[in-house]
């Protein structure tokens, strides 16, 4: 066993190959070199491929690792000859749950249908069902409801490496938020509060 | 109906408040929310068909808008202890949903840039691998050219045609009864009866013939075959010594049987 003499080369073929993203950590492990040499070699690759337009494949880095793909523009022709398993786009409805989702995990579906002002219930069902999202705890509260938090699949889905790269303008993720059960106990509800 | 089109596009009754206050290009406030409240109910006039648990969230929207419109009618609500009176929960919630909206806007962009993007995956090889098998056996359609209606119309015929095939075996069958009765004709009776009568030129027994048959038929067309012999004077019956008996005896003639 030893490292490859053409680190970049070898690097290009370990992600060719993967179905997966495939992480840094796995790839220097199988070349027994230093992760950061991997680092390196699959940035030169990332800029090589993505930088070249007469190239049919793209390298990018989804959910925590590296993965190859066919270019967007080239997805009609892909779909013609080897009719691929078609990636479905979320619903509105769906969508928008799982937007609060991803920008307020983990959160419960309670404070999800008080974000929304409608039932989440049928949205969260499928966005579990896809794998989009998953149960990531219990809150501690009354009931103990399930907190729900984002998945690798989602990464994948919207082409994100992590979830800190989501476009985040308004400060959604930061930001408190209407605390809103909090503030339906304090309700203000009128003259009798004077 | 028109109207009801313009409801399914919007997500709740946050969707369309938020959506009354940028039409009337207004901000979230809560000036802006009174404003729009006669419009709101209007809408909520047009939902009378819809789906009751749609129309509950929007009537629980309805009344908090109604109440906020009462807080400002109502003398002593007026009058708070100093300061301007907070902002009320709905109009932060709507400030929090809006930017929600926007961001589901993003995660949209973000899904087009990557939905034709297709990974390697084993849903591919799997596909590339069976592809050929796959197109053969379209080549091979056994079905091909063939609708439905095809289907459905030789089935019906092949229905048809079973049930007048079975009528047509019952009555065969029936035939064939009747051959079953021709196999035993009475000629052949007779000329064996007269075959027996050769052997036992001193008589046999009645039972003797009747006895070996086989069925009801072979009977009754043997005593047929008897009688016939009778009335031409083949045989003779003679009461035996048992009263019971009775002896056939042949006639001395030969004749031939088939000569009528």
């Amino acid at each position: 066993m030893s490292s490859p003499a053409n680190l970049k080369g070898a690097v290009e073929a370990l992600v060719f190959l993967a179905s997966e993203p495939i992480n840094i950590e796995e790839m220097a492990q199988a070349l027994e070199v230093d992760p950061r040499e991997v680092f390196t070699a699959i940035d030169e690759l990332k800029q090589e491929y993505n930088n070249d337009n007469n190239r049919g494949i793209q390298l990018d880095e989804l959910a925590g690792g590296y993965i190859i793909s066919t270019r967007l523009e080239f997805g009609e022709f892909v779909r013609r000859l080897h009719k691929p398993k078609l990636k479905q786009r979320i619903t509105q409805a769906s969508l928008e749950t799982l937007a609060i989702i991803a920008y307020r995990q983990p959160i419960t579906r309670a404070e999800i249908e008080d974000i929304r002002g409608v039932k989440a219930e049928k949205a969260l069902f499928t966005l579990v069902k896809k794998g989009l999202i998953k149960e990531v705890g219990r809150l501690e509260k009354t009931g103990t409801p399930i907190l729900y938090g984002t998945t690798d699949e989602f990464l994948k889905h919207f082409g994100l490496g992590s979830i800190d790269q989501l476009p985040d303008p308004d400060g959604l993720r930061g930001e408190g938020g209407p605390d809103l059960r909090k503030e339906n106990d304090t309700e203000d509800l009128g003259p009798k509060d004077d | 109906m028109e109207y009801n089109l313009r409801l399914d596009s919007f997500e709740g009754p946050l969707d369309l408040l938020v959506h009354l206050i940028e039409k009337n290009q207004l901000d979230i406030s809560e000036i802006s929310l009174r404003k729009v409240t006669q419009q709101y109910l209007d809408y909520l006039n047009q939902m009378e068909e819809m789906d009751l648990e749609i129309a509950s969230e929007f009537l629980m929207l309805a009344a908090e808008l109604l109440q906020l419109k009462t807080k400002t009618l109502l003398p002593g609500a007026k009058k708070k202890k100093g300061g301007p009176p907070p902002e009320p929960d709905l109009v932060k919630r709507l400030f929090f949903y809006r930017k929600v909206k926007r961001v589901t806007e993003l995660l949209k962009d973000l899904e087009d840039k990557r939905i034709t993007a297709y990974e390697r995956n084993s849903d591919h090889l799997i596909y590339f691998l069976t592809r050929f098998e796959e197109e053969e056996k379209q080549r091979e359609n056994p079905l091909e050219g063939i609708q439905l209606k095809n289907v459905v119309s030789a089935f019906n015929r092949a229905r048809i045609d079973a049930r007048v095939r079975k009528k047509k075996e019952k009555s065969k069958e029936k035939k064939w009864h009747d051959l079953e009765g021709e196999t035993f004709t009475i000629t052949e009776k007779m000329e064996e009866i007269l075959k027996v009568s050769r052997s036992f030129p001193g008589g046999f027994s009645f039972k003797r013939v009747i006895g070996n048959t086989e069925n009801p038929q072979e009977r009754v067309v043997t005593f047929l075959a008897l009688l016939e012999l009778i009335k031409r004077k083949k045989i003779k019956i003679e009461k035996g010594t048992n009263v019971n008996k009775l002896i056939i005896k042949g006639g001395k003639e030969k004749c031939p049987l088939r000569q009528t």
